[in-house]
């Protein structure tokens, strides 16, 4: 049971004796919130690890010293307590989230997203909800910039639903009215296998979206009411006729599930690359890490282990403690505060080849 | 077993083609530890859920403003044909 399902059924009980006297006509006590105290985080050993784990994130790894080694001076406790709020919060964050990653939700996001989806079909959505459900603890706790990564993308994911119903039959209704053609229709006057075929065709509608959302359409309102010529009016009638069939077309490319029309359409509308801007480590980065790894001495991680077990409150399981301090050593010694996939991938190697030269020279 | 997989991956890892790496993870992703798979499984899902929220928000603004465009149109098109009621006014007096 994790810590969440563990403290869910302790309020769930609580509120359910409150239930029971309220239901006695006896007096009710207040029903007790997520809100442990930092003597009960740290006497559970589970949450005790994670609180090391907050504390190492957060760069106060002396003050996690201090606590384990119980010589707190007389104004970390201010600090603390500021901490073990921060820390609660952040595990109240992972439970709000863990209702998106039950096996029923999973599926609406998959319906949202088609990288998504596709993961989901390889791993299987069973897997996919457990690796969450289990990792978003720590993952809140210790990556914090990463769980919001995850809280973000899914809101807007969620949101984009709403907006996309609505939308979605605006635009089939468009398409219907001025019989604008199929995607598939499009397609037939390009190679679709041809990547600058497709980029011609979208770039000729988004020219013309661009062009009227930047001030097209007042013009063409301005030159109707000038004209007093029925040859003047044919021509505004096809210029407006021709930009309503090149806004349909891009509006009905704009529902298509070819995965290339798609992302060329994506590429023009595109505003920002969000993990280009978040510290993501890439490919590339994996062989600087590879360095990083190889050029560090016995003595760097000698040191650095005793930083780690210093910093835990609860060392209980040597063993483990050790493995988790490869991949945390790994971690940070090759990709600093950059997370991503390639970060995990390579940490997982990092962590077993410093293990490999350095374990025996551990205390 | 699970030393095995991460000493391969380190083969295919340092032959340096990401997409051949990438495929390897996703081909062998039971044979890594629960702890490791499950780290790799949210890392790859994150990532997708955050390129996908992206590309949406600019998909959507694109058709919000195809269909705000497509009004206006139709607006346009109300007046022309307003202004040749007009003309054939004028011409029929």
């Amino acid at each position: 049971m994790s810590i969440i399902e563990d403290r869910q059924k302790i309020r769930q009980e609580a509120e359910r004796a409150k239930r029971q006297t309220e239901q006695r006509g006896e007096t009710v006590e207040q029903a007790p919130v997520f809100d442990p105290t930092l003597q009960e985080i740290l006497s559970n050993p589970e949450e005790s690890q994670l609180f090391g784990s907050y504390l190492e994130h957060e760069k106060k790894g002396d003050l996690g010293a201090r606590l384990a080694k119980n010589e707190l001076k007389p104004e970390d406790l201010e600090a603390l307590e500021s901490d073990r709020v921060q820390f609660v919060k952040r595990l109240e964050a992972a439970k709000r989230m863990e209702g998106h990653f039950a096996e029923s939700a999973i599926q609406k996001l998959v319906d949202a997203s088609p990288r998504f989806r596709k993961i989901a079909n390889v791993v299987g959505v069973k897997n996919v909800s457990e690796a969450f459900t289990k990792h978003l603890v720590e993952l809140s706790v210790a990556e914090p910039h990463e769980f919001m990564q995850i809280e973000r993308a899914i809101t807007r994911l969620i949101e984009r639903q709403k907006r996309e119903e609505r939308l979605q039959k605006e635009i089939v209704e468009i398409c219907r009215k001025y019989k604008i053609p199929s995607v598939r229709e499009y397609l037939k006057a390009v190679d679709s296998d041809d990547p600058e075929a497709l980029k011609k065709l979208v770039a000729k509608s988004m020219g013309r979206l661009e062009r009227f959302v930047k001030g097209r359409s007042g013009e063409l309102e301005e030159e109707v009411k000038a004209a007093n010529k029925r040859a003047k009016l044919d021509s505004l009638e096809a210029w407006a006729k021709d930009d309503l069939e090149e806004v349909g077309r891009l509006l009905s490319i704009s529902l298509t599930n070819n995965d290339r029309l798609r992302s060329t359409l994506v590429s023009f509308s595109k505003k920002e690359d969000v993990l280009a801007k978040s510290p993501v480590a890439t490919f590339r980065d994996v062989r600087i890490a590879e360095e990083a790894w190889e050029s560090l001495s016995e003595e760097e991680v000698g040191e650095a282990w005793e930083t780690y077990k210093k910093e835990r409150p609860a060392m209980t399981d040597v063993k483990k403690e050790k493995e988790g301090f490869w991949k945390v050593f790994a971690r940070r010694s090759g990709f600093g505060a950059k997370s991503g996939f390639w970060s995990d991938v390579a940490t997982m190697t990092g962590a077993a080849s410093l293990a490999g030269r350095f374990e025996s020279k551990l205390n | 077993m699970t030393n095995d997989i991460v000493e391969r991956l380190q083969e295919v890892v340092a032959a340096g083609d990401e997409a051949a790496a990438r495929e390897f993870v996703m081909q062998h992703l039971h044979e890594f530890s629960d702890e490791d798979r499950r780290a790799i499984i949210v890392s790859l899902a994150t990532e997708a859920l955050s390129r996908d929220a992206e590309e949406i928000d600019g998909l959507l603004s694109l058709q919000e403003n195809g269909v705000k465009t497509v009004h206006a149109l139709e607006k346009i098109q109300e007046k022309i044909d307003d202004k040749r009621r007009l003309l054939d006014i004028k011409e029929s007096i």
